[in-house]
């Protein structure tokens, strides 16, 4: 069963074209990602899902509901990491928890969560005291709290030191095996290869490849690895 | 507890723990009265007041006016427009969480703060100073009710509308100083050539400080301020909910 459908997505900024004809489907419980270039379109399609940006043109649907017309159904469905979002620094974790828990009607339990994605032992920390690692975990919990059908994960390891972002892959996988259908924004070939089922290749506002990963790279004859289909699949190679 | 009330606690106790807002709100406008009240000439009457006495008349309103501007004019502001700036409202905004809720626990928490402040100038002007209640209650009430909504909604529009936290506190320090001066903070209207101290009552800040002392003194405030408090806040919350933005 499909839980996010998105059909001919289209949207621009004045005259620049962000995204231009964006259709794909993401399966239930799947890890699906979306891997592009610096600019590519990724951030403002998950928006779109989000109901933050409503779309030129096109169809975007989550678990059913229009995310324009029924934000509240979709915003209690669906739990959403983002990029660059700060929390205030003297917050404290348990606190940030707390509040977002009483967000939703049924939230999941910020004790589990805490214990599950290892913030046991920084509950009273403030927010600006906590390591990159520890605010994208912090990130993921809130993400979680409302207790959703569905996550939006934003370039969640952008700026992580590689044990935090292993440490991270962990927790997505976790995630998923809660029985949440995950959506992953990334410009890490490794970060997709190794956590995603199936990836969408973003490029110029387009899908230009959509398979899994090992199907990607397979496709491309001269490919020895996803990022060499990657760069064979898209146009610009500006990836960092 | 629901969301709003869960908000405004979380949000008071990081107002609490920022060591500056909340003990500047509170102990100025306590010090600016317990400065010029002390002397006995505050509770004589003044000829360069028109024969009243200060301790009744500009003294509290003076308080009340630094503490409502302090609040209203950078607290407010720099506050929501740091959340702006670091993309939490965006975060919020995912979830389903209302704009209403947002702004509701700012307001609870900044105008708490101003009654909270008033409370304390009471207290001790009245038990040391000699300060008495105000003499008309229900203009006293209203002067204030429709003053704040004025005030805070200028406020609110200016978090509503500014991108960064320095675009938010820079346009609050700008109305501070230009309110402060026409609400006869630092030279007593009374004092003040009858043009300029009648522009005064008719800027927010000004209209607000002589209403709630008109009623002090027992007596009508003018409709015509009044009317202008109300049509302000009308106006100005109107455009904050119109402007607002999670991002």
């Amino acid at each position: 069963m499909a839980v996010i459908e998105i059909s001919g997505l289209a949207k621009r900024y004045g005259e620049r074209v962000v995204l231009d004809g964006v259709s794909l489907s993401v399966e239930s419980g799947e890890i699906f990602g979306i891997l592009g270039p610096n600019g590519a379109g990724k951030t403002t399609t998950v928006e779109c899902v989000a109901g933050l940006r409503v779309p030129d043109a096109g169809r975007v649907s989550v678990l059913g509901l229009d995310p324009r017309t029924q934000r509240d159904a979709v915003r209690r469905a669906l739990g959403v990491q983002l990029q660059e979002s700060q929390l205030p620094d003297k917050l404290k974790v348990w606190e940030a928890l707390d509040l977002y828990a009483s967000f939703y009607e049924r939230p999941a339990d910020p004790a589990a969560l805490l214990r599950d994605l290892g913030l046991d032992g920084h509950r009273r920390t403030a927010y600006a005291k906590l390591s990159g690692g520890l605010k994208q975990r912090l990130s993921i919990a809130l993400a979680l709290i409302g207790d959703p059908k569905v996550a939006i994960l934003d370039e969640l390891t952008t700026g992580l030191d590689p044990h935090a972002r292993r440490e991270t892959w962990r927790l997505v996988s976790a995630v998923r095996d809660r029985g949440v259908t995950v959506l992953l924004v990334t410009h890490f070939m490794d970060e997709a290869e190794r956590l995603c089922d199936r990836v969408a290749v973003i490029d110029r506002g387009r899908v230009v490849a959509l398979d899994t990963p090992g199907g990607l790279v397979e496709s491309v004859p001269t490919a020895a690895n996803l990022e060499d289909a990657f760069v064979a699949l898209t146009t610009e190679g500006n990836v960092s | 507890m629901n969301t709003l009330a869960k908000f405004t606690w979380v949000e008071f106790k990081l107002l609490a723990r920022d060591m500056i807002s909340i003990p500047l709100t509170l102990v100025i406008p306590l010090g600016l009265v317990v400065a010029f009240g002390l002397p006995d000439s505050s509770r004589r009457p003044d000829p360069g007041l028109g024969g009243l006495t200060a301790i009744d008349s500009v003294l509290p309103t003076l308080a009340l006016t630094v503490a409502v501007a302090v609040l209203a004019f950078t607290v407010l502001p720099t506050y929501l427009t740091m959340y702006r700036e670091r993309r939490l409202l965006r975060r919020l905004a995912t979830t389903p969480v209302k704009p209403s809720t947002v702004l509701g626990a700012q307001l609870l928490i900044n105008i708490g703060l101003v009654l909270v402040s008033l409370g304390l100038v009471l207290v001790v002007g009245m038990s040391a100073l000699g300060m008495h209640l105000p003499r008309s209650v229900p203009w006293f009430l209203v002067s204030m009710v429709l003053g704040l909504a004025a005030v805070f909604s200028i406020s609110l529009l200016i978090a509503s509308v500014a991108k960064t936290a320095r675009g938010g506190s820079g346009w609050g320090f700008l109305l501070f100083f230009p309110s402060m001066f026409f609400a006869g903070v630092y030279l007593p209207k009374e004092a003040m050539p009858d043009v300029l101290a009648r522009i005064g009552d008719f800027t927010p800040l000004g209209a607000f400080r002589q209403t709630v002392q008109d009623a002090w003194l027992g007596e009508r405030p003018e409709w015509l301020m009044l009317g202008f408090l109300a049509a302000v806040a009308a106006g100005c919350a109107a455009a904050a909910a119109k402007l607002f933005r999670w991002e």
